[in-house]
């Protein structure tokens, strides 16, 4: 079994090399570039002030090599610099990441704590009114634009009924409160971001939720349990929710690096200065190394994030384990 | 259920009729009846320069649906194309096929789909190619698996025995017994690709004005957010049930029930 995990993390070199490339191909391939982005407003950028510009990115030199020493720079953990205002990849992304990470780490709290109960219950009461209420909802909010939920709350509970701020992360005043007030005026703000975000994911987790649960508990193993005498409580939630919680910790893993990948539409919507916004503009102003660093970064989150998923399964499964060890799968 | 498919197929003939009927009222521009709320004359209501909305939404219902089943029928050929082929071929071919989807799956959509608007411009076509393109992953798994635990039967088994190539296996017993898993994952990917059209236009790089669609009239709604509420309520309303339409189709014909003749309608 540590073979099949030593091999399976190798596994994941080639392929975010393979995503570095690519990702290079793609964004050169777009038209324009940096140097473009900057000089066309500029009416006293001059043709040699322009040349110039070219040469001190290395934009002048072909392609391949260009990738080869970004790649070589990376692979020093040195995502360069910025072409559009000279200040660090790094930097930049450090700045706009605990936006996203605070606004999708509390609605994948949300998702998960309110999507595993409210599958769980449409679950154990089957054909009841729970069980068609659940259903209805996540139907509903499966198929809800969220953007368009989004719009709607904004002009309803922001400014209609200005109940809740609709814009950014702080309001105006925001250094003159006390801290406690400082607190509360940012939970405010976060309100809506955070509802509109969890709202498909909480569908799908109830959704799936109901759906393992509802199949472990025709199960020979559940039938046993039930035939022992055991109440249904002990049935349900000592012997099947944690088989059927399974699936729901490999979609917690396949989720974690959606934490890093802010929603360009929430956070034009909302005026948050996360990673969606970040990477919007990077692209629209053709920032290659901005572009490739939070692309590089995103890959290997959602590498990492495939594999603990497939670890939790070990874990979790005493079946998968002997597999493994006795070399039947893979 | 039928509400569902009532809806669809509603949608589906204005996407057909709307613009040959309602294209020049769409675009009719009476500056007098500017932000008329919904009441008679224009049922849901105008725009900022005074256009129809209702009309404005039915002709959008062209560029919308049209995105949506161009941008599916791609994916589908792509997935059903790479699946089989995965399934059928084995070995290196399938696992080099298999990283090909890991890889994709490893991009966030979004930023493909941004690029490559950036590349080829913000057209109809170009859209629902580029959506396609991102959303084949799913239907290319559902191939392969389904080949893959096919391709064991005994009635391939005798086919093959019969002299029968893989071609004619593949076209004859293959596919059509995949055919209804791959159903339910484009009715699905059509909602999905609804939703992202919404969304790419609703940002301005999706379907280009005057052409309207249903996410480029949402966007104009949200520069009248807090003055005019129907032109933000209408053209989400119309994505939502078209959507929830789509999901509930495909949630049926995915239940066993539905093929047995007990099962309930």
């Amino acid at each position: 079994m540590r073979r099949w995990i030593v091999r399976r993390a190798l596994a994941m070199v080639p392929l975010l090399v393979g995503i570095t490339l690519v990702s290079y191909a793609v964004i050169r391939l777009a038209p324009g570039g940096p140097v473009d982005a900057q000089s066309e407003m500029n009416p006293r950028m001059t043709a040699e002030a322009r040349q110039k510009l070219v040469e001190i990115y290395g934009l002048d030199r072909p392609v391949y090599e260009q990738y080869l020493s970004w790649a070589w720079r990376v692979a020093r953990l040195d995502l360069g610099r910025s072409m559009v205002d000279g200040r660090p990849v790094l930097e930049k992304i450090a700045q706009a990441l605990p936006v996203t990470l605070g606004v999708n780490a509390l609605s994948l709290v949300i998702v998960f704590a309110a999507g595993i109960p409210l599958g769980v219950w449409s679950a154990v009461r089957r054909g009841s009114a729970v069980e068609r209420g659940v259903t209805t909802l996540t139907l509903a909010a499966l198929a809800v634009p969220a953007y368009w939920v989004a719009l709607l709350l904004i002009s309803g509970l922001g400014v209609g009924l200005r109940l809740l701020p609709v814009t950014g992360l702080q309001s105006l005043e925001h250094e003159l409160l006390s801290p406690f007030e400082r607190v509360l005026d940012t939970a405010r703000h976060l309100v809506l971001p955070v509802f509109v975000s969890a709202l498909a994911g909480t569908a799908v987790v109830a959704r799936f939720m109901r759906a393992s649960l509802g199949q472990t508990l025709t199960r020979g193993y559940v039938r046993a349990a039930r035939a022992r005498g055991l109440s249904e409580h002990a049935v349900v939630y000592r012997h099947a929710l944690r088989n059927a919680l399974l699936p729901v910790i490999t979609l917690l893993g396949l989720s974690l690096p959606g934490l890093l990948g802010g929603s360009v539409l929430f956070e034009t919507l909302f005026a948050l200065p996360g990673m969606g916004r970040l990477f919007y503009d990077a692209v629209n102003t053709r920032d290659y190394p901005l572009v490739m660093g939070v692309l590089v970064l995103g890959a290997i989150v959602t590498l990492l994030g495939n594999f603990l998923a497939d670890l939790g399964y070990l874990w979790a499964d005493p079946r998968i384990r002997t597999a493994h060890r006795e070399g039947t799968s893979r | 259920m039928r509400g569902a498919v009532a809806w669809l197929i509603g949608v589906v003939l204005a996407a057909i009729v709307a613009p040959l009927g309602l294209g020049e009222v769409a675009q009719r521009i009476d500056l007098q009846a500017a932000l008329l709320p919904p009441g008679p004359g224009h049922w849901l209501g105008t725009d900022g320069l005074g256009r129809d909305l209702l009309a404005r939404l039915l002709v959008g219902t062209t560029a919308s649906l049209g995105v949506a089943v161009l941008s599916t029928a791609v994916a589908t050929i792509v997935g059903v194309l790479i699946g089989a082929t995965a399934g059928l071929a084995g070995g290196r071919v399938e696992r080099a096929l298999l990283g090909l989807i890991d890889l994709t799956l490893c991009f966030p959509a979004f930023f493909l789909i941004l690029a490559v608007v950036a590349m080829l411009g913000p057209g109809l076509t170009q859209i629902a190619v580029i959506i396609g393109l991102v959303g084949w992953t799913q239907t290319a798994r559902l191939v392969r698996a389904e080949i893959l635990s096919l391709k064991e039967r005994d009635f391939v088994a005798a086919a093959r025995v019969l002299g029968a190539g893989w071609w004619r296996i593949c076209r004859v017993h293959l596919l059509p017994n995949a055919s209804g898993p791959v159903i339910v994952s484009a009715v699905l990917g059509l909602s999905s690709a609804l939703l992202v059209e919404g969304g790419l236009s609703f940002l301005g790089i999706g379907v280009q004005p005057p052409v309207p669609s249903w996410g480029n009239l949402l966007m104009d709604g949200r520069s009248c957010l807090g003055v005019a509420w129907w032109m933000t309520l209408f053209p989400g309303l119309m994505i939502f049930l078209t959507v929830l339409s789509a999901n509930v189709v495909a949630e049926r014909i995915s239940e066993p029930s539905s093929i047995a003749p007990e099962g309930r309608r």
